[in-house]
């Protein structure tokens, strides 16, 4: 179910300005992270979905986040954790 | 494959679902019984309850105990899924429990259970954990989300005898549309519990 949703929301366009940088799906935090490989002397970079470990314990804020808010059936699936670009 | 899902009363319920990943849902724990491996996956949703987790890892021995002693029993929690067993995600469960299979484990139906997540009170611990965190400067506190409850802050002023007294409530919002909801003059502060997100709050930049 839970993979499912990420898959779901993997595939949403963003808003422009902005780049995904975590999935809250309650309560794991799933965050965004780039692989980087060197292939023949060229860096491929991969983006994928992980569920977060070692958060840091209490409150998180940064000015550069913005939410974007899945509800279904008047319950609160996931929280996107979009960052302003520039 | 076999699936039994755990119940809060100690016993497990033979569930059937068209593939296994569409019995995997969060408030569950399951005892996925794979006899191909000889593996009995114990597996636990992101919000399952603790009792749910003792009542399977007991019963899990006991199916162990029943099937023979080849058979390996592994703790699987949600997300956490081992190349093994994400093999066999999409593969149809068994639609009977396997004759002489059953201990004590009785049959039902899928919907013996509610699927769904569990619902979360905001506790006053909870309100005063976040009410005791100063807001960001520039921003104003609209809404709360615990598990997949929203909560509203509800702002009200009345007159007392010409003074103006200004309270502030939090109220669960139960009528949201459905739908994504995104607004560039809303922030995010996060509040983190051993290692999980207790609490998702929505501020507004101030105008």
């Amino acid at each position: 179910m839970i993979m499912s949703m990420l898959e779901k929301i993997k595939d949403e366009p963003l808003p422009e300005g902005y780049e995904r940088e975590g999935i809250i799906i309650p309560p794991v935090f799933f965050a965004v992270t780039e692989k980087r490989v060197m292939v023949l002397g060229k860096e491929v970079v991969k983006k994928e979905i992980e569920k977060a470990k070692d958060l840091p314990e209490g409150f998180i804020f940064s000015e550069q986040y913005t939410p974007r808010i899945y509800i279904e059936g008047g319950k609160v699936v996931a929280v996107e954790i979009l960052k302003k670009i520039g | 494959m076999e699936i039994y899902n755990v119940t809060r009363t100690g016993e497990t319920t033979f569930i059937t679902a068209p593939t296994l990943k569409e019995a995997l849902v969060s408030d569950r724990v399951l005892i996925i019984i794979d006899d191909d491996a000889k593996v009995i996956y114990l597996w636990k949703g992101t919000t399952c309850s603790v009792r749910k987790k003792f009542i399977g890892a007991r019963l899990s021995q006991s199916v162990r105990g029943e099937r023979g002693l080849l058979y390996k029993v592994d703790p699987v929690d949600e997300t956490e899924e081992p190349e093994a067993l994400k093999a066999i995600m999409d593969e149809t469960p068994a639609q009977n429990p396997t004759a002489g299979g059953s201990m004590d484990l009785a049959e039902g139906g899928a919907a013996e259970e509610a699927a769904g997540p569990v619902a979360v009170t905001l506790s006053a611990e909870m309100k005063d954990k976040l009410m005791g965190e100063a807001l960001p400067a520039d921003f104003e506190r609209e809404g709360i989300v615990i598990g997949t409850d929203y909560y509203g802050v509800i702002k009200s002023t009345s007159t007392v005898l010409g003074k103006t007294v200004e309270s502030e409530d939090i109220q669960k919002t139960t009528e949201l549309p459905d739908g994504k909801l995104f607004d560039s003059k809303y922030g995010i502060r996060l509040m983190v519990e051993k290692g999980n997100i207790a609490a998702v709050e929505i501020l507004r930049r101030k105008e």
